[in-house]
């Protein structure tokens, strides 16, 4: 352990690392040779800029299954996705559905709407693997709320939401469901018609390669929330009112064509891929981690059996050792790069039974190898035996 | 505005989104010499730019751009040095 570890990055959950060579490619090219503003002015650049995020949006469409691209408008993440769902929807009285594995990201604004007396609030149990209780979910829809807020993916136990199964009860019950997809989009396979889904918020920088700034909101037809922000939008310009129709209705202000060029790379990165490849390649992964680890004395492993019904997303504790300590541990030892704590997801952690110290999270990638898990590997075996030594 | 040849048709379309969706719809239809242009001062339209094809391909643009009917503001065909609606 004298010298420098090599890297090994298993912090995908929180950004994939590293992108595709061709996303970085294509952000160089849309820096030096595109570069104009899109959909404002009626020269090449502007209309090539506008080109890039039309294209970008055409090929987000056809991941998710959904038939209008229209219907996808840009956020600079699932954080501005989700909060233009649910501020931009929800009205006085309205009642809400959500789960107990949710991240702050969709905990926040409906604590705030709750609290300020707008929404009331009901939120949803889940096991101890993080995953939802589906008969109290049907109990719940019985009453007809207005929405539920899931995630698809955890952050922390890598627990996945029956997308389709929830969708066709959500619907029966006439209520919309919106899914927080900032894990899975890209990563799990989406079809916004046949899961029943409503609006699906994403983030581009994680399982779709792109850049971070950079992410969406989809909504199903007649399903309008209002806008976070107004301004211009390069439509409608002789009017002092914002236009209806999207994209342009959440879609103000100069967008991260930079950006949307970057991830219009990753996204098309993954259609030749073939998303069923890289989920093999991640499950396979998962599986040689989940099995790695349940073999080390004094390590506990959170979330499902299977990583082929999970997510990477792989969240440990070590006994007589915080997440903290273990965290940094095995990056000055080993090089490998995790993220502990809370991950942004108290409720998820008061679900698993890890709050307040939170976990050390794994999150291998695409383009993590069977050597990085196994380093990991070999960092927690150090780390657990020296725990051991010590007492 | 014609390039020493025939006359022109132009679509004009609320969002930007839609000029560029008419585009690459009309592109895969097989029309030929389809651009985007700054939209006509002669014609009002929501965007600044606008999808423009030979006018001789009118009818056949109108029935490709069926499927944008709901963001569809217009067709125009040049004539005499002004646009006129189509049909």
């Amino acid at each position: 352990m004298e010298s420098t570890p090599k890297l090994r990055y298993l912090d995908n959950g929180a950004t994939s690392f590293p992108k595709p060579a061709a996303v970085a490619a294509a952000m160089s090219h849309f820096l030096l040779e595109v570069g104009g503003s899109p959909g404002r002015s009626g020269h090449r650049l502007s209309q090539e800029a506008a080109r890039v995020v039309f294209e970008c949006r055409e090929a987000l469409a056809a991941l998710f299954g959904a038939p209008d691209s229209r219907r996808i408008a840009f956020t600079l993440n699932a954080t501005q996705a989700l909060n233009t769902a649910i501020y931009g929807l929800l009205r006085p009285g309205d009642r809400v559905l959500t789960t107990a594995m949710e991240h702050n990201s969709t905990m926040r604004p409906l604590r705030d709407l709750e609290r300020r007396g707008v929404i009331s609030l009901e939120v949803l149990p889940c096991d101890g693997a993080g995953r939802l209780d589906l008969g109290r979910l049907g109990s719940a829809l019985r009453t007809r709320p207005r929405l539920l807020a899931a995630v698809h993916a955890s952050n922390v136990s890598g627990a996945i939401l029956p997308l389709r199964e929830v969708g066709a009860m959500t619907r029966a019950a006439g209520t919309l469901l919106l899914v927080d997809a900032a894990q899975s989009a890209g990563a799990l396979p989406i079809d916004v018609e046949a899961d029943g889904v409503d609006l699906l918020a994403f983030t581009g920088h994680k399982a779709l390669f792109g850049p971070q700034g950079t992410g969406g909101l989809w909504a199903r037809p007649g399903v309008e929330p209002e806008p976070l922000f107004r301004g211009g939008t390069g439509s409608n310009s002789e009017l002092e009112e914002q236009p209806e129709f999207w994209p342009d209705r959440l879609e103000s202000g100069t967008q991260n064509a930079v950006g949307i060029a970057g991830l219009l790379a990753g996204v098309s990165f993954i259609a030749e891929t073939d998303l069923a490849r890289i989920r093999a390649h991640e499950v396979a992964l998962t599986q040689r981690l989940l099995d790695g680890l349940r073999d080390i004395d004094g390590i506990t492993v959170y979330g499902p059996e299977r990583a082929a019904d999970r997510s990477p997303a792989t969240s440990v504790t070590f006994a007589g050792l915080v997440p903290s300590e273990a965290g940094f541990l095995l990056e000055e030892g080993f090089g490998v790069l995790t993220r502990v704590g809370l991950h942004c997801a108290p409720a998820a952690h008061r679900t698993l039974g890890t709050y307040p110290q939170g976990t050390v999270r794994f999150a291998p990638g695409f383009f993590t190898t069977k050597e990085d898990i196994d380093v990991a590997l070999e960092g927690c075996r150090y780390l657990t035996a020296k725990r051991r030594g010590a007492r | 505005m014609s390039d020493g040849g025939g006359a022109f048709a132009i679509a004009t379309f609320h969002s930007t989104h839609s000029v560029l969706k008419a585009e690459k719809l009309l592109k895969e239809a097989g029309l030929e010499g389809v651009r985007l242009v700054p939209v006509p001062s002669q014609v009002s339209s929501d965007c600044g730019v606008t999808v423009r094809f030979a006018a001789t391909d009118v009818a056949r643009a109108a029935e490709v751009l069926r499927q944008l009917a709901d963001d569809l503001q217009g067709i125009f065909v040049e004539s005499a040095g002004g646009w006129v609606p189509f049909p």
